[in-house]
Parts: structure tokens; C-alpha cells; sequence
């Protein structure tokens, strides 16, 4: 089954790539498609491939039969962080609808980044603006969480609170 | 504005004038606890009548919480919390080691017999007999509540703890009460109106005064008052108000219409004319002293208002916005906080003298009173006159200042 380059072309940041590359990509990766309710990896899998998801969505769960945490839709990254750290996979994803996604091992990305082939560079970007934009994300909640459960006053704040008090207002 | 809101308002004003912040500031103005307890009494025909009755204890962070406890068909939850949160500052501007309740049953005494009014009182007290105490938390007379009131409640509570006179103070004297505790809040008010008086060049000998209310705090303020030189042209109660021009005789008044509670309309003597509610808030007088209900200087009175200072022996006699304006009219208004606070001043003392077991005579009483009010003026005054605030204004940040020290000192 082959890929269609005017698929790869409606990625993220391959738009702009040549036919040459192109094929590059094309032949670095292996399609995958999968049926509503089956799944892509398990959680706690040893499997260092990155995924691009290219049609349908998938539901990104922390255990396998739990409800979902996620959805992630068409073109974008799936299992980025089996790629870039030496960890098992932190959730399971199982497809939500019917599902075109292109798999790439790590040996493959390796030595494409090796080869200076175009699409593996615009590949690294796209991963790292995903995890740069679930970054913010996170800070934001963070900011947020602190805000409504934080204690009522930071000791430093009522120190200076009794300080000022004492200093200021004597009677 | 309730009760709570005025008394919020002129709280948020000191806080926001001492940058205390709106944390801190929703710590001070919450109550610590609000205990909502139904009282079920059998009546003497034989029927069971429940009755809701309350304790809200709204900080501790100065020492017990001290409040008194009122028996009136009125009684609700928000005016509870505002009096309680009202014993907070007030404890603190006269700097005795209480932090402020309140408590109330919502009966009507009046339709009760003696023998229903002691088991009400009794039931009440085994309802809140596990959040009152010592050292805790100590109620004392209110609205018509009493002497003997506070000698059921010591007795109940001492049959559940062991004898402990300082669970109430406003005891008779045959049970631990506290000499000079009756004239307390009017002796307090006139120490006041002394100073005050003093401060603007002028001696309460020969001063003219309108007291209106003649129960408790209002007999003893005229009574007082008049012992010290002033005249004391008018006074009146929910009966209506008498003048002369040259003072009322007031021994006269006060043994024959405080003592044995009777209406002062019925009063007749030569020079003495009838006046009503509204001229006595408006009379030509050095000092206006509204000592009975709350809410009585209103925008139209402060606008009329001819004393030349108000002394609040009342509770809450000044709405806001009569109070902004007769700070506009350069009237200065001694706010209740400081001016009434003689009577948990003696309660105080009563409380200290019982858990010492020790009796201090009257004169001892009514000297570390005088110095307690006294001390507390000046306090105020100091602020008044360092940092160009109103009298009002002054003594909440003096009462918010040291229940927020405390606070900070012991820690969150």
C-alpha cells in the first residue's frame, strides 16, 4: 500500500517540500490503518515509533478500558515521547473512528536526521512545537491550581504583613 | 444596609486604610463558629413549644470570646453574627483580653411565664453547654436578659463542669457578680463625654446634655453626668422625651421612673415641657447622646443635628450615610466601639475577679474602669489626630489593628 505524496503534503511543515523528499518520506514509513476500537499501542509497550496521524482520530487513555484523557485529531504527532526518551509508553491509544496513521521507527529517524534528509528536520520542528504548546498548557494549569488552592497568605506575605503591622501601626 | 453590612462597611474601610488585604480581610470578618440549637420547653399548660436559639462565636484570636445573649422575638442568625463580629472590635479598642460573640433565643420573654423562662434558659444553656466556658467562651446579660438569667446559666453549666461562676458574668452579687457592673456602660459613656469635653476646652460642670433612652445605660448616663455638674436638658423614652432648659432633675427621674421602670411621659414638674423623639436628636445641646435603639441618626437628623458632639451609648444609633455627613459638618460622632464598652469592661472584671475567687469593692471597679476608658480614648485620639481620621474610623483600626496583630502573631 503505497503513500500518497498529496497526503504527506497536507502534514504540518511539509507543504513545502520537494518531490525528492517526498519520496524520502515515503519510503522511510509504513502505513497503519486500524478499525474503530483498536489500538495502536498499550501502555507500558516497548515501541520507540512515532506516528503521524493522517486521517480519523484516536483516543489517548491512561490504562487500557478507561475512558479517554484525550483526542487527538488528524495531522498531528502520536508517541513523540517514545521517540525522544528511552521510556515504555506512558498511555494507550486506541482509534475513535477508522484511521490512516504512517509509523516510523527511532533507527529510521536516526538516519534520516543523519542523511540531512529536509522532511526529518521540519519532522523534529513539529514534534517540538507540539510539546512546546502542551508546555504553556501545563504552566497555565499550574498558575491556575495555585491561584484557587493556595494558602490563604504566603508566609512570606504575613511575615511581612506582621512586620509592617507591628512597625506602622503601634497602639 | 443590615446590621452586618454596617458593621462590614466600616470595617472594610480600616482595613483597606491599613492595607490588610482581602485574605486577611475575609479571615477577620468570618465568624470561627455559628451554633443554631433548637430549645424545646414544656409550657405550663402542659404543650411543647420549640424555640431556635443561636451562639455565634465569631474570633478568638485576642482571649475567650465574650458576648452577651438577648431574648427577643427578633433574634435571626445576621444580626447574631453582626453583634458578634460588633464584641470583637470592641474588645480590642479597649484592649481586654476577649475575642467577641453573641447569642440570642428568638422568644418573647414577655408571653413566658418564670417558671417557662427558667427551663428555656436552662435548656439552652445544656444545648450550648459544650461550646460556652471560661475560657472559652462567657455570655452576660442582653435584651431582657438579666442577673437572675445569668444565675441559671451558671448553675446549669456548673452541673455539667463543676462550679464555675466564670462561665457568665452579670452574676447577682450573692453569686460572684461584680460590684459596679449595673452603672458600668453609663459610667463608661461619661468618662467619655468628659474627655471629649476636656479636649475641646470645655468642663462637663455646666455642659448641656440629651440623652435619649432612659433604661439601663441612658438613666445612668443622665444620673452620672448630672452628679458631675452638667445639666441635663432632655431626655427621653419610647414614651416620649421631657426638656428644661435648665437641666431636668435627674435624682428625681432616675428613682422614679429607672428604678421602678415607668414611662417618662407621665412625668410633671415645674419648667418641664413634652418634646418628642426627633426635637431631642435635634436639640441645641454640647452633647447628643442616643442611647437606646440603633439606626436613630439617620441622613435627615444629621442634616438638623444642633449638638455639638454625639456620643453613641447605644449600639449602632448612626447610619452610614448620616455618619459621612456629620463628618462633612465637622461633628465629631464617638462611635459606640469605644463609648459603650464600659459594660464588657466590668464584665471583665467580674470574670477576673472569679477565676481568681477574689471581690474587689466598688471603688476598685470604677477606678481601673475610668483608667481602662480612659486609656482607650486616648488611644483613638492619638489616631484622630496622627493620621486626620474620624473618631469612627479611628477606633476600628485600633480594634482591627490588634485582633489583626494577634492573628499574624500566633500565626494562621
Amino acid at each position: 500500500m503505497g503513500i500518497d505524496p498529496a497526503d504527506a503534503r497536507a502534514f504540518p511543515g511539509f507543504a513545502q517540500l520537494d518531490d525528492r523528499s517526498i519520496d524520502d518520506l515515503r519510503a522511510r514509513m509504513r502505513p497503519v490503518r486500524l478499525r474503530p476500537g483498536e489500538t495502536l499501542f498499550h501502555r507500558g509497550e516497548r515501541n520507540a515509533s512515532l506516528y503521524l496521524l493522517f486521517r480519523g482520530d484516536v483516543d489517548i487513555v491512561e490504562t487500557d478500558g478507561e475512558r479517554a484523557v484525550a483526542t487527538r485529531r488528524a495531522r498531528t504527532v502520536i508517541g513523540e515521547l517514545g521517540l525522544l526518551l528511552d521510556v515504555p509508553r506512558t498511555a494507550t491509544v486506541v482509534a475513535a473512528t477508522d484511521v490512516l496513521c504512517w509509523e516510523i521507527t527511532q533507527q529510521a529517524f536516526s538516519a534520516a536526521i543523519e542523511r540531512g534528509e529536509p522532511w526529518a528536520a521540519r519532522l523534529a520542528l513539529a514534534v517540538a512545537s507540539e510539546l512546546a504548546a502542551r508546555f504553556v498548557d501545563v504552566r497555565s494549569e499550574l498558575t491556575r491550581l495555585d491561584a484557587t488552592n493556595g494558602p490563604a497568605h504566603r508566609p512570606a506575605e504575613l511575615e511581612q504583613l506582621r512586620n509592617r503591622l507591628l512597625a506602622e501601626w503601634a497602639f | 444596609m443590615n446590621p452586618v453590612e454596617i458593621t462590614n462597611h466600616y470595617i472594610r474601610q480600616a482595613s483597606e486604610l491599613m492595607g490588610l488585604g482581602s485574605r486577611v480581610e475575609l479571615l477577620l470578618l468570618s465568624a470561627e463558629a455559628e451554633h443554631h440549637v433548637s430549645v424545646p420547653i414544656e409550657l405550663d399548660n402542659g404543650d411543647v413549644a420549640v424555640f431556635s436559639g443561636y451562639r455565634i462565636q465569631h474570633n478568638s484570636a485576642r482571649g475567650p470570646m465574650k458576648g452577651g445573649l438577648r431574648f427577643h422575638p427578633s433574634v435571626d442568625a445576621d444580626d447574631v453574627r453582626a453583634l458578634a463580629s460588633l464584641m470583637t472590635w470592641k474588645t480590642a479598642v479597649v484592649n481586654i483580653p476577649y475575642g467577641g460573640a453573641k447569642g440570642g433565643v428568638a422568644c418573647d420573654p414577655a408571653t413566658l411565664s418564670a417558671g417557662e423562662l427558667e427551663r428555656l434558659t436552662r435548656k439552652f444553656t445544656q444545648r450550648i453547654g459544650s461550646e460556652i466556658g471560661p475560657q472559652r467562651d462567657i455570655p452576660a446579660p442582653d435584651v431582657n436578659t438579666n442577673a437572675q438569667v445569668m444565675a441559671w446559666i451558671m448553675d446549669e453549666y456548673s452541673r455539667m463542669h463543676g462550679y464555675s461562676p466564670a462561665v457568665v458574668t452579670g452574676k447577682p452579687l450573692e453569686l460572684q457578680g461584680s460590684a459596679g457592673r449595673e452603672a458600668a456602660t453609663g459610667r463608661g459613656v461619661v468618662h467619655v463625654v468628659e474627655q471629649a469635653l476636656a479636649d475641646a476646652g470645655r468642663s462637663i460642670d455646666g455642659a448641656t446634655i440629651a440623652v435619649q433612652g432612659f433604661g439601663n445605660v441612658g438613666a445612668h448616663v443622665a444620673l452620672l453626668a448630672h452628679r458631675l455638674g452638667a445639666r441635663i436638658v432632655a431626655v427621653s423614652d419610647a414614651s416620649g422625651g421631657v426638656r428644661h432648659p435648665d437641666g431636668l432633675d435627674v435624682p428625681r427621674l432616675f428613682t422614679e421612673f429607672a428604678v421602678p421602670r415607668r414611662d417618662l411621659a407621665g412625668y410633671e414638674d415645674d419648667g418641664v415641657r413634652a418634646l418628642s423623639q426627633e426635637e431631642l436628636l435635634t436639640e441645641d445641646v454640647d452633647v447628643l447622646v442616643p442611647a437606646a435603639l440603633g439606626g436613630v441618626l439617620d441622613e435627615q437628623v444629621a442634616k438638623d443635628l444642633r449638638a455639638r458632639m454625639v456620643v453613641e451609648a447605644a449600639n449602632g444609633p448612626t447610619v452610614p450615610e448620616a455618619d459621612a455627613l456629620l463628618a462633612d459638618r465637622g461633628i465629631p460622632v464617638l462611635p459606640d466601639i469605644l463609648a459603650n464598652a464600659g459594660g464588657v469592661t466590668v464584665s471583665y472584671f467580674e470574670w477576673a475577679q472569679n477565676i481568681q475567687s477574689m471581690r474587689w469593692t466598688e471603688d476598685d471597679v470604677n477606678r481601673r474602669l475610668a483608667q481602662v476608658m480612659l486609656d482607650s480614648y486616648r488611644t483613638v485620639r492619638g489616631l484622630v489626630e496622627q493620621r486626620k481620621l474620624t473618631w469612627r474610623t479611628a477606633a476600628y483600626v485600633v480594634g482591627l489593628g490588634r485582633v489583626a496583630k494577634a492573628t499574624v502573631l500566633r500565626g494562621v
